[in-house]
């Protein structure tokens, strides 16, 4: 650093944004000199540049990634889809012998997980990947080797999932898993669903953790929170439904894996477990789940809107009400699935309340959307045609929602084909037709100009429409004349056969429509002519993209002063094109985008953004392998696999992340000079890992829930007399760990001051010390013998989960004093030491909370 | 240092304030639930909830006044210099207008919060039993 | 590992059951006739908002000709969207709180507590002050007109109770106790089957409800608590040899004999139910022998092994022992 051209920064005097901003009008009509401009461009394309050959694979750029996530997620569409015709063929007559109840029972099971799992939530994670860089004038979502890492995870535990049918071990339990029938359930078909979908989930969490990120730090300068698309606003909420929806779940997959693989009996009610508890976490998933499917969906429709009305929305910000309320509305409800438990009336009534409260906000939706096509110009075109069916056909789906919130009538419809008609009337209208419109009407931006066809996408509307009515609403009357859900045949007497047969042929109706869809989509296009940019005349951001396409996302990062930047700033296409906003160039050929404040936007500093690579599929391989061998009880490879992830993440850290610049600013045009570097909440992996670990916590929160769930549900939990936790060594383990938190927390601090030997000195104390409060940990409760009762198990559950935390904060540690000694973080330098001091805040939160329930609670409890 | 915990603080903290009145749906719906379950199971004997009704209607009238305070406060920032009272907010690109976006916003969840824990509180003025 | 069976379809159409004995729509008890209202009032006001808010859609995308008030516009958003649902939600959510008590009632005297088993039905009666049980199975027997609770739980997996014609469903667990009560005002013969998922079998767990006039049912429940018939007849009392010889005593009970096997169903009056395998067939003699011939292939990894070696004459004798137990 000798030879350093800039100021010398040091750890407490570090760079800042300098230049003027907002940019004057003078500033942003100066012309670029062509030649420049070309020279730009060509460093561009360099640093943008998609590889070739088997090496394509390696792509990490966001139009890559998010096109391979939605086809993956339409392939295993169809294939759940496949299973509901071979369903329905079996239904269509009493008695039949098409499938036998075990091979039934697994395509049911297989049809919903994978239409949830597999499709729906992906489904919303690989379009925003695909679009919201686009909306947001980024380059590329903020950290595209996670989006590609949880692409291939997806497809791993996708195909290895979905192949379990076709070696008949598919799970065969019903997608909500309830134990204990399946924790009872002989064969791998409930592990390959644990595990699986577990590993699913995590690649979900990653992609929602981008997404916020994404909509919080990179944005466009100017695009305040008020000017954001309404797209971004659904994202953000979406993003933080899934923090706190998707932890209960990993929390009730590792209990309930905990008694499949080692006899933890969670779920067993002859040892002190209570099956309930499997229904609680489950559900509260499970019933956000169904609006974070919902609410990116209608997010589409509220895109397509105001184009076809030709004009910005009315009411934006109840919109904004709309999806804050919804999502927050939406945690109330999951017992709403559990109105016949025999819970108290009272607590049921909650429930009931709380979804009859969710209508209000999600009405408000559709009258913004009535409203906005009440005072605009409507221009007839293919994507409203979906949303208008997507619209009769969710609110009959939501109108029996309300009749189903109301718990005495549920209690006479619950588990019959009125639910089935139900839901997929929600699903459909809710989830398939607007992505469906969104796929009509984004579809010339993902391929450049090119169109889909009108008169198949008519056909493909009427037949699924068509078919749709059909198949699902004489369900709702099936349902009513008492046929349960989940059978795999009913007798001839019951008079049902015409209800079903109705449902089966139209069935393949609805197939037909998918079926000339998807030629439509994948047939060759290669004669279109006309390329248009902006075919619908749409007012955001994305319709100012490249034509013909250009790898690197956007030209240059505009400035923005408006809702709808194509209508309402009219010269910002042409200064797009030639390049006179924001970071129009790349200085040192990498890979840059602009990180803006969270509010108001303002530009912050350049982030670099990953390249292509190898690492993140073998990353995710070896991911997959961790999660997949335990599915045959075979632990030394899944082990090994394991740790080789934890290499390959770890080298995939160490080469890319947190890299120091070769300059501590950079000019990003219009004369602003920007850091090229950021540490703690400045930067975005700040915030990434500040929102992990906030989903991480709600898992922990789940485990400790279960805790107060057994003392609720049993008089004797903890069992009188029953042995616990050591108490001297929970409060030795407790001690421990705040010492090694505080000595990475002082580390941070000095290391800032250039007291670089001490810190390292604290770190590698920290380190010793997590290991010997980890050591702490697991003696105090190696007595104990979980496979006995609940309350041991539970306490081995939070201790085997503290410490996983213990050994990744450690690693975390030991990773930042390995950096320290390479040189590789510095004073000025040191994000890695502030997100591990942020990962140690929650780590630390997690260690005294578990002392505190393993050592004090069950005195307290007693 | 300072300065950059502020762009967490003001920016985190901004976006939050709106959603403070659904926070405290959401505990006034926690706090609901939990003191059925616990009083139910644990506390009662026979099952009758006068006790529990008492406890609930106290804490829904706080939820609702501090709901009402969030909404009034919203509705100064919304109308901040007389704007505002047809339901727009005009100009778009400046910190004002952004600040009253976010106290309309602020507005609108309060009133949904309120209607929401009115909702919540019916089953225990209606239900006077642990069955 | 799995088991898989065909069904003889053949004897699949005899399954007992006519239209509307397992439905919503047509009741017979006074929970039932209330949650029907409901469903009734409710249908009306999805149908008048259904048709309100698409007919609002399809004006304004198509006979939108002049361009309306923006202000009105955000009236609507106002009324549509938070005034009238408020409103609407309101009554329909204090009506429904107020009709679930009732449906938790107290009963009048009779418990009824059910055990859900792989896949079929545990019946115990206990009358007012009664210290043993009345023990039967796979039917249930109420008195009309006055409430009988129902005490429910299960043995290894979760199941769920409901007779559509008489009430609402309420789930059974192992290790937790449910509870529900009906109020049959009607006397008849109605269907009930299992409604929560509980393995393979799931579609082939159903039972009779019989509602019969109070003194009637005081009648059954006095002979249902005596012991069996003895068998009537020279293939009968065959019958009965068999059902000795191939140990089917281990698992089921004929009170007064020496068959105490608490495992299967009690088949102490067998003869006397109205269907045959926990709901899935007329009791008839050939469906008799049918099931002991073949269990596996009619309920799908039904825990009775199938009896299939056993010769026609003594199969016919069995289940002839068997349709005589009234």
């Amino acid at each position: 650093m000798s030879n350093d051209p800039f100021p010398p920064f040091t750890g407490t005097h570090r760079p800042r944004p300098e230049g003027p901003f907002p940019p004057t009008e003078e500033m942003l009509s100066e012309p670029v000199n062509p030649e420049e401009q070309a020279a730009r461009e060509a460093r561009l394309r360099e640093a943008w540049k998609e590889p070739t050959g088997i090496a394509y694979w390696t792509a990490v750029n966001n139009d890559k990634v998010g096109a391979w996530y939605s086809l993956t997620a339409l392939f295993f569409m169809l294939c759940a889809g496949v299973l509901a015709l071979l369903m329905r063929i079996q239904l269509a007559v009493p008695g039949n012998d098409f499938l036998d109840a075990d091979r039934y029972n697994q395509f049911f099971t297989m049809h919903g997980s994978a239409m949830m799992f597999l499709f729906a939530v992906p489904m919303f994670e690989a379009i925003s990947i695909l679009v919201l860089p686009a909306f947001l004038g980024a380059r590329d979502m903020p950290f595209p080797r996670l989006s590609a890492y949880g692409y291939w995870c997806f497809l791993i535990g996708g195909i290895f999932v979905l192949g379990s049918v076709l070696f008949d071990v598919a799970p065969r339990g019903g997608w909500f898993m309830y134990p204990p029938l399946t924790t009872r359930d002989q064969g791998i078909g409930s592990d390959i669903w644990l595990l699986g979908l577990s590993f699913i989930e995590v690649a979900s969490i990653a992609a929602a953790v981008e997404l916020i990120v994404g909509v919080l730090k990179c944005r466009p300068p100017g695009m305040r929170v008020n000017l954001m698309p309404l797209y971004a606003w659904y994202v953000l909420v979406v993003g933080g439904m899934i923090l706190f929806a998707f932890p209960p779940l990993i929390a009730g997959d590792f209990l309930f894996e905990m008694e499949r693989s080692f006899d933890w009996p969670f779920f067993d009610p002859t040892r002190g477990g209570d099956p309930m508890l499997w229904q609680h976490l489950f559900w509260i998933f499970g019933h956000p789940e169904v609006y974070i499917i919902f609410l990116p969906s209608i997010a589409i429709a509220a895109m397509v809107i105001p184009t076809v009305a030709q004009r910005p929305i009315v009411g934006y910000s109840w919109i904004v009400l709309s999806a804050v309320g919804v999502g927050f509305l939406s945690f109330g409800l999951w017992v709403h699935h559990m109105f016949t438990t025999g819970l108290p009336n009272i607590s049921l009534g909650f429930f009931s309340a709380a979804s009859e409260a969710v209508v209000i906000p999600t009405g408000i939706q559709i009258f913004v959307f009535a409203a906005t096509l009440m005072v605009g110009k409507v221009q007839k075109s293919l994507p409203m045609l979906w949303i208008a069916g997507a619209l009769a056909i969710f609110v009959l789906g939501g109108l029996t929602g309300v009749m189903l919130a109301i718990a005495p009538f549920n209690w006479a419809v619950h588990d019959t084909y009125f639910i089935v008609a139900h839901l997929h009337y929600t699903l459909f209208g809710g989830m398939i037709f607007p992505v469906m419109a969104g796929v009509y009407y984004f579809y010339p931006f993902f391929r450049k100009g090119k169109m889909m066809s009108v008169t198949l996408g008519r056909w493909a509307f009427w037949l699924i429409f068509i078919g749709f009515n059909a198949a699902f609403l004489p369900m709702h009357y099936t349902g009513l004349m008492g046929m349960p859900r989940r059978v795999f045949t009913y007798g001839a007497g019951m008079d049902w056969g015409w209800l079903n047969m109705l449902s089966t042929v139209a069935s393949f109706v609805i197939a037909a429509g998918f079926a000339v869809f998807v030629w439509d989509l994948i047939r060759p296009k290669r004669d279109m002519e006309g390329r248009q940019r902006n075919p619908w005349n749409a007012g955001t951001l994305e319709w100012s993209h490249d034509v013909p396409e250009e790898n690197w996302g956007v030209r240059c990062i505009p400035f923005i002063t408006s809702r709808y930047p194509l209508w309402q700033q009219p010269k910002l296409i042409e200064r797009m094109d030639s390049g006179r906003f924001y970071l129009p160039d790349t200085e040192f050929g990498h890979r840059e985008t602009l990180v803006t404040s969270v509010l108001d936007a303002r530009p912050l500093h350049i982030q670099r953004v990953t390249g292509p690579a190898w690492i993140t599929i073998l990353a995710a391989a070896f991911t997959g392998g961790a999660f997949i061998f335990p599915t045959f009880h075979w632990y030394p490879p899944a082990i090994v696999c394991g740790a080789f992830a934890i290499v390959c993440v770890l080298y995939w850290l160490w080469t890319t992340t947190a890299q120091i610049p070769d300059a501590p600013t950079g000019d990003v045009g219009l004369g602003l000079r920007l850091p090229r570097y950021a540490a703690g909440p400045d930067a975005p992996g700040w915030w990434a890992v500040w929102i992990t670990m906030l989903g991480d916590a709600t898992a922990f929160a789940s485990l400790v829930f279960g805790f107060f769930f057994y003392w609720t549900a049993s008089t004797d939990f903890p069992p009188a007399g029953a042995p616990g936790a050591d108490g001297a060594l929970t409060a030795a383990t407790a001690v421990l760990l705040a010492l090694s938190w505080g000595a990475t927390r002082v580390a941070r601090g000095i290391h800032r001051h250039d007291r670089i030997r001490a810190a390292q000195g604290l770190m590698a104390a920290a380190v010793l010390l997590t290991a010997l409060g980890g050591t702490t940990l697991v003696l105090a409760v190696i007595d104990l013998q979980p496979t006995t009762h609940v309350y041991p198990a539970l306490v081995c559950a939070l201790v085997v989960w503290l410490a996983a935390h213990l050994f990744l904060g450690g690693v975390g540690q030991a990773y930042c004093l390995a950096r320290s000694l390479a040189g590789r973080m510095t004073p000025l330098y040191d994000a890695d030491l502030c997100n591990v001091t942020l990962m140690w805040h929650f780590i630390a939160l997690q260690a005294l909370v578990t002392c505190a329930v393993i050592g004090l609670l069950p005195g307290w409890m007693a | 240092m300072s300065d950059r915990k502020e762009e967490f603080r003001t920016g985190v903290g901004s976006l939050m304030k709106i959603t403070l009145a659904p926070w405290i749906w959401a505990f006034h719906f926690v706090i609901c639930y939990g003191a059925t379950a616990v009083w139910c199971a644990r506390l009662t004997e026979g099952g009758d909830t006068d006790t529990l009704q008492i406890a609930l209607i106290a804490v829904t009238v706080v939820a609702l006044a501090c709901i009402a305070a969030c909404g009034i406060v919203g509705k100064r920032v919304w109308t901040r210099g007389g704007f505002g009272e047809d339901g727009e907010i005009p100009g778009i690109d400046d910190e004002e207008s952004r600040t009253r976006f976010l106290g309309h916003a602020t507005v609108l969840l309060s009133i949904v919060s309120a209607i929401g824990v009115v909702f919540v509180i019916l089953p225990v003025l209606m239900i006077g039993t642990c069955r | 590992m799995r088991v898989r069976s065909r069904l003889p379809f053949a004897l699949l159409p005899g399954l007992p059951g006519c239209t509307g004995r397992q439905s919503v729509l047509d009741t017979a008890g006074t929970d039932a006739h209330t949650l029907l209202t409901m469903f009734w009032v409710m249908l009306a006001g999805l149908v008048v908002i259904w048709v309100a808010v698409n007919g609002m859609m399809l004006v304004f995308r198509h006979l939108s000709p002049r361009r309306h008030d923006e202000a009105l516009a955000r009236k609507m958003i106002v009324g549509g969207g938070i005034m009238l649902p408020t409103v609407v939600i309101s009554a329909l959510l204090a009506w429904g709180l107020s009709v679930m008590p009732d449906q938790r009632a107290p009963g009048d005297g009779l418990r009824v507590e059910v055990i859900g088993e792989q896949w079929w039905w545990r019946v115990h009666y206990w009358p007012e002050g009664a210290e043993a049980p009345v023990v039967s199975a796979n039917e249930g027997r109420l008195p009309g007109g006055l409430r009988t609770e129902f005490d429910l739980h299960s043995d290894k997996v979760i199941h769920s109770f409901w007779v559509p014609a008489l009430g609402g469903k309420m789930d059974m667990f192992p290790g937790r106790r449910t509870m529900m009560s009906l109020h049959p005002d009607e006397a008849g013969v109605f269907r009930g089957q299992c409604a929560e998922f509980c393995g393979a079998s799931h579609a082939l767990m159903a039972f009779e409800t019989v509602t019969m006039p109070p003194e009637d049912f005081a009648a059954w429940l006095e002979h249902e608590a005596g012991p069996a018939v003895p068998p009537e007849g020279e293939v009968a009392e065959r019958g009965a040899v068999v059902f000795a010889e191939q140990g089917c005593g281990a698992c089921h009970a004929v009170r007064g004999t020496a068959a105490q096997g608490q495992v299967g169903p009690d088949l102490t009056h067998v003869g006397s139910r109205h269907s045959l395998g926990a709901g899935i067939l007329e009791p008839t003699v050939e469906n008799f022998a049918a099931w002991i011939d073949h269990t596996g292939d009619l309920k799908p990894e039904v825990e009775m092994p199938a009896y299939d070696d056993l010769p026609g004459d003594d199969l016919t004798a069995l289940a002839t022992f068997l349709m005589g137990l009234k």
